[in-house]
């Protein structure tokens, strides 16, 4: 996908999560990448990197990639997804939902002590 | 220092805004078709033949999306209301731009909707725009065994169309190995074959598009009349 403007609508989220928690200045963020969101998170590294230049203080962003998890309809387990085989890994069964993975997600915020 | 767990869809508006699309338009009676494939493998093509086979019986129109040029749209004119949308170099339609044209093209109230999207297998996949059903196009001449390389787009797609079947006997193209491959990443996927240039397989793919508009309209009918009595 287009890491850039993942990055810019990153730091637009971080902007209405600063004015929901204005206790103190976020100073670091947890990224979590889907395996299947469409977006690679070296370069999604990068797209943030060249936005921090913008951004005084640095954020310190951690940015990690999870894998695709479904849970499956028929006997109720959850299934790590490998190579993108749609099965649940239990039973064999096709009918299965994923429930994580599609997307990218801010997880967590760290926030500055006020001064 | 203090960490809070947010969990923050970062794509949660874009979401919620193609929702809200979604549900205006088949509470007025319009079904919306996302359309995707690569770059030539016929969208434009079953578009005006879908065109021709509803005519007098289903109102269809169409917004095209491209880089540049308004191609499509010129191709399209005769036959249905159409827009072009150019990006100018987005490799993939976003829903504000979807509505935008929508509205330019006097926001009209048809049975069908198709946004015909920019030729890419990729970035579409990402993109809600909005749409009750997402249909992808593999052509005979793009080979069987794409679908695994492109899992999100067909693992969020819920039908599969293999076009240019006129061209089957000049190309190792096996349907079954294609569906096959398709069904392995969505089982879910209803699978139809057609020749624009044969016009052949348009009508059971219509009589599809019919039917998924009729049960989602008669599932909101449903709804409504519960509601009612609450």
């Amino acid at each position: 996908m287009h890491e850039r403007s993942v990055a810019k609508n990153i730091l637009r989220e971080m902007e209405e999560l600063g004015q929901e928690y204005p206790q103190g200045r976020i100073a670091a963020v947890e990224i979590e990448v889907g395996l299947m969101s469409g977006v690679d998170a070296s370069l999604l590294a990068s797209a943030l990197e060249i936005e921090q230049d913008r951004m005084q203080p640095r954020i310190d962003f951690q940015i990690h990639t999870v894998s695709l998890l479904a849970h499956c309809g028929p006997c109720g387990k959850t299934s790590q997804i490998e190579s993108f085989v749609f099965s649940c890994i239990h039973c064999g069964s096709q009918q299965i939902d994923i429930t994580q993975g599609e997307s990218v997600r801010i997880l967590t915020i760290t926030l500055d002590d006020p001064s | 220092m203090r960490t809070i767990i947010v969990r923050r869809d970062i794509q949660a508006e874009a979401k919620r805004d193609a929702e809200v699309e979604r549900e205006e338009l088949i509470l007025r009676g319009t079904f919306v078709v996302n359309l995707v494939s690569s770059p030539g493998s016929g969208k434009t093509s079953l578009l005006a033949e879908m065109a021709r086979f509803w005519r007098n019986r289903f109102s269809m129109a169409v917004l095209v999306g491209d880089l540049e040029t308004d191609r499509d749209a010129q191709r399209l004119a005769p036959f249905c209301p159409v827009t072009q949308l150019t990006t100018g170099g987005a490799c993939h339609l976003e829903l504000p731009l979807v509505h935008r044209g929508r509205m330019a093209l006097g926001d009209p109230l048809v049975d069908f909707l198709f946004i015909e999207n920019i030729g890419n297998l990729v970035c579409p996949a990402s993109h809600d725009l909005g749409e009750h059903l997402r249909v992808v196009m593999l052509s005979v001449t793009d080979g069987d065994d794409k679908p695994g390389k492109y899992p999100k787009m067909f693992r969020t797609s819920h039908s599969l169309v293999i076009s240019k079947f006129d061209l089957a006997p000049y190309v190792p193209f096996v349907v079954e190995a294609a569906i096959n491959d398709a069904k392995s990443i969505q089982p879910n996927l209803a699978c139809f074959v057609i020749s624009s240039l044969n016009q052949t397989g348009i009508d059971t793919f219509c009589s599809y598009l019919e039917e998924q508009r009729a049960n989602l309209l008669a599932l909101l009918k449903q709804k409504r009349a519960v509601d009612a009595t609450l």
